[in-house]
């Protein structure tokens, strides 16, 4: 046997680690389906609440409509969308999306806004990275706020403006001549995490 | 494959005797760590409940497996290197671990990742090239040109002590 066979084979799965995995799978697999079950159990008295809002709102509706029928309804800009796969067929561009975010992260919610506007926000539990892309060159990152520090990068030949305050940088704005992006956190990012997250868009 | 009627636990029992150790060994050899293998080998345990897909052959489960380990413990690469992070590097110290076996193991270990699965996969597990090109969605062509390049790097490191046949 070759000295890398040799060596190899001496890295095995032990008694101990066998137990310890067959816990932790089971322990994951049912986390999942406790979670499943818990949507639908809720789904039956949801129901029955929906049905008697309706009952309820049929019977007082004609005093609703008469008090307001100067209101304007306004529909609500804000779509959620399924997933990133649906969100790239719904706008009018050919959507790019971040394929680099902090450790910890994960898609939390895809949102079309107004119809032009794609948003995914990224999540690790206690914080959100809201990621936007729309066609046009304006700021598009919905931040007004002030910051202490601003500073004007280049990534991938593009100028980026990064706003923060000295533990850090909230948001990324930035325009390619066709699309506007930017980058939004609660917490501060790191400069170079804000570099990685834009050079990776896809 | 016969396997259907096992339930959960036996199923993952039944692949953790059979394919668990080439699972381990593949992850520990993209992470150079047995606590990441061993967290990768359990999420592609999950994984595999998760997706329950069906197989020609013990092989063709083999092969998915190797997949997806592959794939989960490239993402634990990525995100290391994505948070500045470097992932620890353990060499077994145990008494049937000889002083070649460490020395072989850090010449692989300082090879980047992607010498080192086709490494695992063609000395350790004796796949063909064109094997390995499906197990890690790569060209047949890659993969030797892979074999090649990192029988070099390793002749360069091991000297006398090489043993990479060719």
């Amino acid at each position: 046997m070759s000295n890398y066979k040799d060596a190899l084979t001496k890295i095995y799965i032990s008694k101990d680690m066998e137990e310890r995995i067959m816990r932790e799978v089971k322990n994951n697999v049912v986390e999942t389906k406790k979670e499943r079950t818990i949507g639908r159990k809720w789904m039956l008295p949801a129901g029955l609440v929906a049905c008697a809002a309706l009952t309820l709102g049929v019977l007082v509706l004609p005093k609703v409509t008469k008090d307001s029928e100067d209101q304007v309804q306004i529909p609500n800009p804000i779509v959620e969308i399924e997933d990133i796969k649906s969100l790239k067929e719904s706008v009018p561009f050919s959507l790019k999306v971040l394929t680099v975010v902090p450790e910890g992260y994960e898609v939390s919610d895809t949102s079309l806004i107004a119809g032009t506007l794609a948003q995914i926000i990224y999540s690790n539990g206690s914080n959100d990275i809201t990621y936007r892309m729309a066609e046009g060159t304006e700021d598009i990152s919905g931040d007004y706020n002030t910051y202490e520090n601003t500073k004007e990068i280049t990534v991938n030949g593009q100028d980026v403006l990064l706003k923060g305050n000295k533990d850090g940088y909230q948001v990324a704005s930035w325009t390619d001549g066709t699309n506007a992006y930017s980058i939004k956190s609660n917490s501060p990012l790191e400069e170079e995490q804000m570099i990685q997250s834009i050079e990776e868009i896809q | 494959m016969g396997l259907e009627s096992l339930s959960g636990d036996d199923l993952v029992k039944e692949i953790i005797e059979s394919e668990g150790n080439a699972i381990y060994r593949l992850a520990y050899s993209y992470l150079k760590n047995t606590h990441d293998a061993e967290d990768v080998l359990q999420d592609t345990l999950v994984q595999f409940l998760k997706t329950k897909p069906e197989f020609e052959s013990k092989e063709h489960r083999k092969a998915w497996l190797l997949r997806v380990a592959s794939n989960l413990s490239k993402n634990r690469l990525k995100l290391a290197y994505r948070n500045f992070s470097v992932l620890d590097e353990e060499i077994p110290t145990t008494q049937d671990f000889t002083e070649e076996d460490s020395e072989v193991l850090r010449a692989v270990h300082s090879l980047p990742a992607k010498y080192r699965d086709v490494i695992y996969l063609f000395y350790y597990e004796g796949y063909h090239t064109e094997e390995i090109a499906g197990i890690l969605n790569k060209r047949d062509a890659t993969v030797r040109s892979l074999l090649s390049r990192a029988r070099k790097k390793l002749k360069t490191t091991l000297k006398e002590a090489y043993d990479f046949h060719e």
